[in-house]
């Protein structure tokens, strides 16, 4: 557990970045200090940044413990939420608001982000009924991800009038995060906890099937409920930024790094490490080119993609 | 016969296609039980069914007197442990965390070891020799260190009942006879010990009890003395074989007798290359 205090001091440094960094500079102590005075006023640090930089740390969190619960479930490295077909489906289900019902109340992109991420885990889950087959559902939730993608660039594509919009909620950003997305961000915090009890069964699950029965566990019980967790999580996080990829995939290979072994360690560690990635791509997305912004979701493509290739690379 | 399980009339099989059909057979308890038989006649088969990898198509399991399915996962998993036959350590398991798992079904929901759990894993290291291998990852030692290190997952999981599913499959001779000898030591334990074996002569020499298999049937069942005779093996392997008496032991030993046209080629008929003069 020692290799959680660098990590704890290496969030709370970047939570602080994001207080101090943006189109004008703030210093750490007044940006504590207007932070502690909740003023309602305040349009740079309370009503701005710090909401801000909680949506991105809990966001970040999320897809980084659903990216370790998938590599778990999935018994493979290379999983991610991305591959559930939840980002898409919540994507498509977006594009489709956007772009189809122009005059559709901004209330519903939530509730329409969350029920398309279902939407999608559930034709995924249909695809596998039967005997599960790690290999057969991280293929066919590759491809079904491709057809939902696709299916959202058709949207696109036939509704050039509207795109803007449609682009700014499908590219994965925090631009706008005010305090009125927090109650979708509350029951993150609950579906997080619910994973740990599910830590030691996969820990047992990871030395296959015939071992993690012997062992007493009931792995298809324990692979559906890590599973739930993790769309829920997906799902969630869309709703809020859109679809920020490949910090599921890369914040669990980190978090294995920095604790390797037990699951118990690792999941807190995925998202920790995911808040980290989300908070600092966030950040220098607003920092790099003020009052330009780069959405979240490209700043941390640009970072997850050549790490992935890393990945490939070495795996060989 | 005092019997650790018994089956009833067992049938299993993967989807459509029935593997085993009908098996009625008890194995001895506190005795090292050999199931030998052909590729495919289902001996893997029998043993996922007792761990519940895969469910009863039909018949009736026995476990020490209980109904297999009357047992939760957790009362299972303290009566019987298994060594599957492909084993893969996940990277970054530690030798010693991996005969941790072994404590699992007795340790809480977040699988927490107590005094007594450690000294458990401890023992089963020692007794396996890994215990100076304990903070190594399990994945970066040789294929018979990797064994011994799984043996000591299923030895500290301390059940009455030990299945190992090709336990000698991927050893060297000199690691073969050391699973062999453990399987008799935890025998002479009272524990049960049921394997899955390859070779006929080392099931016949180390086992208390074969069962022999084909195709879904059993073809005979009792001491090595007992079922080890040509007929036996000619109805199992499709085999023509000579019995004779271990020099060492005294146990049954299977030789394959030499047929008329193999004699004959060895002795008489020069190679087809030499004929040909090149």
């Amino acid at each position: 557990m020692n290799r959680a205090v660098p990590l704890a001091g290496l969030l709370v440094l970047l939570f602080a970045a994001a207080l101090c960094l943006g189109t004008s500079w703030v210093a750490p102590g007044e940006a504590l200090r207007l932070g502690w005075a909740r003023d309602a006023q305040d349009f740079v640090i309370w009503n701005h940044r710090l909401p801000r930089a909680l949506t991105a740390a809990a966001v970040g969190g999320a897809l980084g413990m659903a990216g370790a619960l998938v590599q778990a479930v999935i018994r493979n490295p290379l999983a991610s939420p991305d591959i559930l077909g939840v980002t898409q489906g919540a994507g498509l289900s977006l594009a489709l608001g956007l772009l189809v019902f122009p005059g559709l109340d901004p209330a519903w992109l939530p509730v329409l982000a969350v029920s398309g991420g279902a939407a999608g885990a559930a034709i995924l889950l249909a695809c596998n009924a039967g005997v599960f087959s790690p290999l057969k559902f991280a293929l066919s939730g590759i491809a079904l991800s491709a057809a939902l993608a696709g299916a959202t660039e058709f949207l696109l594509l036939t509704h050039p009038v509207e795109i803007n919009t449609a682009l700014l909620a499908l590219t994965g950003s925090l631009w706008a995060s005010g305090w009125s997305k927090m109650p979708l961000i509350a029951p993150l915090l609950p579906l997080a906890l619910a994973a740990l009890p599910l830590a030691k069964s996969l820990d047992l699950v990871a030395l296959g099937e015939e071992s993690a029965r012997a062992l007493g566990v009931r792995t298809g019980r324990v692979q559906a409920a890590a599973l739930a967790l993790a769309v829920a999580m997906t799902g969630l996080a869309v709703a809020i930024a859109g679809p920020v990829g490949f910090v599921g995939l890369v914040a669990p290979h980190v978090a294995r790094l920095l604790q390797p072994g037990r699951m118990l360690a690792t999941l807190p560690a995925a998202a920790a490490t995911g808040a980290a990635i989300v908070l600092a791509a966030d950040t220098l997305g607003r920092a790099i080119a003020p009052p330009a912004e780069i959405p979240v979701g490209i700043m941390t493509a640009v970072i997850g993609a050549p790490y992935f290739l890393w990945l490939l690379y070495r795996m060989r | 016969m005092d019997a650790a399980l018994t089956f009833d009339g067992l049938t299993l099989g993967y989807g459509r296609r029935t593997v085993i059909d009908g098996l009625s057979v008890s194995l001895p308890r506190g005795r090292f039980t050999a199931l030998i038989g052909p590729n495919g006649c289902g001996k893997s088969t029998i043993l996922k069914a007792l761990t519940r990898v895969l469910p009863v198509a039909a018949g009736r399991v026995s476990v020490e007197g209980t109904r297999l399915q009357d047992l939760s996962a957790r009362d299972l998993a303290r009566r019987i442990s298994m060594l599957p036959q492909s084993l893969a350590a996940p990277d970054g398991v530690t030798v010693r965390q991996l005969a941790s798992y072994g404590r699992s079904p007795h340790s809480n929901i977040w699988g927490a070891l107590r005094g007594g759990d450690r000294d458990i894993v401890e023992a089963a290291l020692r007794r396996l020799g890994v215990a100076e291998l304990g903070g190594q990852p399990v994945a970066a030692l040789s294929g018979g260190q990797q064994q011994r290190a799984w043996l000591a997952m299923v030895l500290a999981q301390r059940t009455p009942i030990v299945l190992l599913d090709e336990p000698t499959t991927y050893l060297d001779i000199a690691h073969q006879v050391e699973v062999l000898e453990l399987c008799r030591e935890l025998a002479a334990e009272g524990r049960t010990v049921v394997a899955v074996l390859h070779d006929l002569n080392q099931a016949f020499r180390y086992a208390d009890h074969v069962v022999v298999l084909r195709e879904g049937g059993l073809v005979a069942s009792g001491a090595p003395a007992a079922v080890a005779d040509s007929a036996t093996l000619r109805r199992a392997f499709d085999i023509d074989a000579r019995i004779l008496a271990d020099p060492e032991a005294g146990t049954p030993m299977m030789v394959i007798r030499e047929t008329a046209e193999r004699a004959g080629r060895s002795v008489s008929a020069p190679l087809p290359c030499l004929v040909t003069g090149r």
